[in-house]
């Protein structure tokens, strides 16, 4: 599969750089943004593949940007990170998508990096 | 008199000095002279042979030789007629002496009367008026005094029946009677009100009512009255205060009762009148006190009458239940003495300032004899004009019951205002943690970044010619990395607490959602392993019935509990997670071996940051939150601990209760 395209959206410039950067060591190709209107302009791109994003952002929530991208592109991965878990599982209600609590770790990210079939299996 | 000839005769056996030593004649003569009715043995020719005291009075007073001389004259006249003869005599102012003459039985003498009607009449009815007189200022009951009274008349006039009927509302009542026989009982009887008769016209007019004309009866009450042939009567009023309160009821033979008995009996129904008013302003002022009593005695108040020395006068009212006294063991003891040393002088100063139309009220605390204390609110006033001076009247009240609920009102407010606080902080806290929680993050990503570089570079980073530089590089990176390792353990910390700050907002009183407890459970449970890798926990969940409520808190709760568990075994025991469901309720329970937690921990068990673990190590936000949260699903987090561990239990209703014969057999 070589490497995936993630899309990754904080509102917090310094997490999302942090989330960035560390995504990269992982050797993902990485979108990046602040705002998540603009993510879900990305989202519809064919080359991202998972899109990962906080919880708690001006405009709309992560769960909300999620379910909107979907419906654009229901094959998309998903994932949600979140200082608030609860909150965000809440939102999300049947949405398949994984929450992972802020401060996430590498080893989870390396996770969701993983292609579907295997994440599956 | 026919009759009374013979005892006359024997009379005047008696009354001749030395006429005979029989014992009963010398008694008889003692008895004449103790007669009111003078009596004198003539000679035929008008010679004075005997006198009893009352004739030799008379005839040694001023009027003597009148007497005297009407009495010979009287014996020439009987000695020519034979028969009995009769004068009177004026004593001027002090009345008259009715003279009787009668020829002895058995000899020539004459037996003369001299009846002194005026005075002696006069003298016995004032006698019997003091004696009345006596009897009604006794300190006998007035109604008991009308019937001594009422006794004392029927011995002078024991031919006569009595009856003092006494005026009640519908009703003549029979207050007293004397000498009525049991032919006339139906006389003894209450009469209805508008009853025709004598008596009723009597009460009616206020006037006496004479039916026949009484006389006086020689012979004993019962026979004079069975054998008479006609009976009279007199009804008089008893007159008080200018209405008929009754009336006395006279009933003897016919023939005409004496002017003197009459006045008697007209003095006596006024007396008894007297008698009546007293008797009922006792009985009303009785039934005052009565009453005034039991209301005394349903205050709920002890009161007390003070002396202006400081003493129990009187007391009544709840003396027991709130001075642990009686009346007997209060009055004429100094009030102080149930006070406490150092009140004493406070109530001294409220007595000073109590009046009469104004309380002063203080509270204090008694001491009991059986040691117990009550709250007490004292309120002083002073007595009314015309009660004794300085007397203080004292109201003790029991406040205790108050003042507790005062206290519970006030632990209540307080409870609240920590509850209202507790919620403030929840808010503060889940801002807070957001807040910190971003920055913490990528603090934490970033320090663990330049950790993983400097490691790498420790690894391959070479100056190459200067082992010694080499040397100088490879310290550095050493400290540098231990300080940033250093560094994670702080913010490891923060991010700690504010997790278990989110703990606090993740109180949503809306989140009422249905789930398995057993699952929440699990959840929670791996969450700690994964967390704890060597501590050892026993899986004795089961399945359980659903519950209502918020899962994450129901597992914060759990991991809650699960660390204590583990902090209470020194980090290495071993626990058991066990879920248990009974009839309308599901337990969950974390049990540790540890050493139980002693008394002066349990008392601030739930208490907010109460926390007995090493500074920065709990945040003790724990089981304050986790009760709170366990209240909110409408549960209680109880727990029971002793030297063999402590087990906490979170107990919830189910959200169904499940029906027993749903219980299919297996």
């Amino acid at each position: 599969m070589g490497n995936p395209t993630v899309l990754a959206v904080d509102d917090n410039p310094a997490l999302l750089h942090c989330l960035v950067r560390m995504l990269e060591n992982l050797g993902a190709r990485v979108l990046s943004t602040t705002d998540p209107r603009e993510a879900l302009q990305l989202s519809a791109l064919e080359s991202v593949e998972l899109l990962v994003a906080d919880f708690h952002m001006p405009h709309m929530t992560g769960a909300e940007l999620v379910r909107r991208a979907r419906r654009l592109r229901p094959d998309l991965r998903a994932a949600i990170l979140t200082g608030c878990p609860d909150d965000a599982r809440r939102a999300l209600g049947a949405e398949p998508v994984p929450v992972l609590e802020k401060p996430w770790t590498g080893a989870a990210l390396d996770a969701l990096l993983a292609p579907p079939d295997r994440a599956a299996a | 008199m026919p009759e009374g000839i013979d005892i006359l005769a024997d009379a005047r056996v008696a009354a001749v000095p030395g006429a005979s030593a029989d014992p009963i004649a010398g008694a008889l003569a003692r008895l004449m002279d103790e007669l009111a009715l003078g009596v004198v043995l003539l000679e035929s020719d008008g010679a004075r042979r005997a006198a009893n005291t009352a004739a030799q009075q008379l005839v040694d007073g001023p009027a003597g030789p009148e007497l005297e001389r009407r009495l010979a004259a009287m014996c020439t006249r009987a000695t020519e007629s034979g028969g009995v003869v009769e004068a009177t005599v004026s004593l001027g102012v002090g009345g008259e002496v009715r003279l009787l003459l009668v020829r002895a039985a058995a000899g020539p003498e004459f037996v003369g009367f001299l009846e002194h009607g005026g005075l002696t009449r006069l003298r016995t009815e004032i006698a019997l008026l003091r004696r009345l007189l006596a009897v009604a200022t006794d300190a006998l009951h007035p109604r008991e005094a009308a019937e001594r009274v009422l006794a004392s008349l029927a011995a002078v006039l024991p031919g006569c029946a009595l009856v003092l009927y006494e005026r009640e509302h519908d009703r003549l009542a029979c207050a007293a009677h004397a000498n009525v026989p049991r032919s006339m009982a139906s006389l003894r009887e209450d009469r209805p009100a508008g009853s025709v008769g004598s008596v009723q016209h009597a009460l009616n007019t206020r006037a006496p009512v004479v039916a026949n004309p009484l006389v006086r009866s020689p012979f004993p009450p019962d026979r004079a009255l069975a054998g008479a042939d006609t009976l009279g009567s007199i009804a008089l009023p008893v007159r008080c205060r200018g209405t008929a309160a009754g009336v006395l009821l006279v009933v003897g033979p016919s023939g005409g009762l004496g002017a003197g008995e009459l006045r008697l009996l007209h003095g006596l129904a006024d007396a008894v009148g007297v008698l009546l008013q007293r008797a009922r302003q006792d009985e009303a002022l009785e039934h005052e006190r009565q009453s005034t009593r039991a209301l005394v005695d349903n205050l709920p108040d002890a009161v007390l009458e003070l002396t202006a020395d400081g003493l129990v006068a009187s007391a009544g009212g709840r003396l027991v239940p709130i001075l642990g006294r009686a009346a007997e063991d209060l009055v004429g003891r100094p009030f102080a003495d149930l006070l406490q040393p150092d009140d004493r002088t406070r109530f001294r100063e409220l007595s000073v300032r109590a009046r009469p139309r104004s309380c002063a009220s203080g509270e204090f605390e008694l001491a009991l004899p059986d040691g117990r204390k009550v709250d007490c609110e004292i309120g002083v006033h002073a007595g009314e004009s015309g009660a004794p001076a300085g007397l203080l009247r004292a109201l003790v009240r029991d406040v205790t019951l108050r003042k507790a609920a005062e206290a519970a009102l006030q632990r209540a407010a307080r409870a609240a205002a920590r509850s209202e606080r507790l919620a403030v902080v929840g808010r503060l806290a889940a801002g807070i943690a957001h807040e910190i929680n971003n920055p913490a993050t990528f603090v934490k990503l970033n320090v663990q970044a330049v950790q993983d570089e400097i490691a790498r570079a420790g690894a391959t980073l070479r100056c190459g010619a200067d082992a010694d530089a080499d040397a100088r590089l490879g310290d550095f990176l050493k400290s540098a990395g231990e300080a940033l390792a250093d560094a994670l353990t702080g913010i490891d910390h923060i991010i700690a607490i504010v997790r278990s700050m989110r703990g606090v907002a993740r109180q949503r009183p809306d989140e009422r959602v249905e789930f398995d407890p057993a699952a929440a459970a699990r959840d929670a449970l791996a969450l700690f392993r994964g967390s704890h890798r060597n501590a050892c926990v026993d899986d004795e969940l089961g399945s359980l019935p659903r519950v209502r409520g918020a899962p994450g808190a129901l597992g914060q709760v759990l991991l809650n509990l699960l660390e204590n568990g583990l902090d209470a075994t020194g980090g290495t025991g071993r626990l058991h997670l066990r879920g248990e469901a009974g009839p309308g309720r599901v337990r969950l329970c974390v049990r540790d071996h540890g050493p139980g937690i002693p008394p002066h921990v349990a008392q601030h068990l739930f208490e907010p940051f109460f926390t007995t673990k090493d500074p920065g190590k709990g945040t003790g936000l724990g089981l304050a939150i986790s009760r709170d949260i366990v209240r909110e699903m409408g549960g209680t987090l109880s727990y029971e601990t002793g030297p063999d561990g402590t087990v906490f239990a979170v107990e919830l209703a189910p959200a169904d209760e499940p029906v027993p014969i749903e219980n299919a057999p297996a």
